[in-house]
């Protein structure tokens, strides 16, 4: 069965986010909620993030970084990857035809 | 010293109490990181409300209930709770025995007697209840006090055996309870209900016995080990 970010449901957007801001590398949850909101402009809400994390850490499309720390950090697992690439082409595609339309109007 | 992180200091603390809205298995693998989040970044009123949806949500999840891996741990603390259950059975039936003979030598209940065995008898172990939960308190813990209950455990910690003596404790009130007639204004459904009420009483009480027992504690602690181990996280259950 093919994995795409939609199954989160609600999440997808959150969890989309969580994904691109993992692409750079290992980030514990702060770290992705700055990084989210220099992206977007928004902050997430902590139980947002953590419900987010939850459910991509269940999908294994990320995983925890062995730490003490209390601030554990996670990245992307290959299944992740994909589907992070995945939703990206799939946007390139959305934004190349939305770029036609508006020339063409 | 960390540096003071801007937003509301209630908020954040409110933010941090909020946390034990979650779902058990759900701080047992998030609490610490979500407070060490909580602690760094700058927490407002729209955080808190966010938080608390959150924990809502994570209730009407199916994981609230899919997270819990059965450990020993949990085993025996669900064995340990059903052994409590069963002797609050046990005593409610030697109240009945008793009341029965008392009923039988015409013994008479007055209305001082009455009150007086329920406001010694009930509420004695609830006093002692809430002076343990005092010791949740980080302003106790870390006051003369705090020191003084460090170094003799008993004073703040409730053991197996004090949940059974307070669990006996109750027996005079569950005989008076069960030698009085039914008041006639009962309806159907509270006549049902009264020849138990006592019993209820006495498995709430010992609920929260049990809930505040340096066991629980303890087997509590092994559990969330058990369940932060890396076999069996993360944990196969149903889609969301």
């Amino acid at each position: 069965m093919k994995q795409s970010l939609d199954s989160l449901g609600r999440f997808s957007e959150a969890g989309f986010h969580i994904l691109v801001a993992l692409a750079e590398g290992p980030k514990h949850g702060y770290a992705m909620m700055q990084d989210i909101e220099q992206m977007t402009g928004s902050r997430p809400g902590p139980g947002t993030l953590y419900a987010a994390i939850a459910r991509l850490e269940q999908k294994r499309w990320i995983e925890p970084v062995a730490s003490d720390d209390r601030r554990r950090p996670y990245r992307l697992t290959n299944e992740g990857r994909k589907v992070l690439r995945a939703r990206l082409a799939a946007l390139k595609e959305v934004s190349r035809i939305a770029q036609t339309r508006l020339a063409d109007a | 010293m960390s540096p003071r992180v801007p937003g509301s200091d209630l908020a954040r603390t409110t933010a941090l109490r909020l946390l034990q809205w979650y779902p058990r298995p759900w701080r047992a693998r998030y609490e610490h990181e979500m407070q060490a989040l909580i602690e760094d970044m700058p927490v407002g009123w729209g955080q808190v409300a966010n938080l608390a949806g959150a924990a809502m949500r994570e209730w009407l999840s199916p994981r609230a209930f899919g997270w819990p891996a059965r450990s020993a741990a949990g085993r025996l603390q669900r064995a340990r709770l059903y052994k409590f259950i069963a002797f609050a059975f046990f005593l409610d039936g030697i109240a009945r025995i008793i009341a029965a003979r008392l009923v039988n030598a015409q013994f008479v209940f007055s209305d001082e007697l009455q009150r007086n065995i329920s406001l010694i008898f009930l509420f004695l172990p609830l006093i002692r209840v809430a002076w343990c939960l005092l010791f949740h308190m980080r302003r106790v813990q870390h006051s003369r006090l705090g020191a003084f209950a460090d170094r003799h455990v008993w004073v703040k910690q409730i053991s197996d055996w004090e949940i059974v003596a307070w669990t006996v404790w109750y027996l005079p009130p569950m005989v008076v309870r069960h030698a009085l007639p039914i008041p006639d204004h009962y309806g159907a459904f509270m006549r049902a209900v009264q020849p138990f009420e006592q019993l209820y009483m006495v498995w709430l009480s010992t609920f929260v016995l049990w809930q505040v027992s340096a066991r629980t504690a303890r087997i509590r602690k092994v559990h969330t080990a058990f369940l932060n181990r890396r076999k069996v996280w993360p944990p196969k259950v149903a889609p969301l």
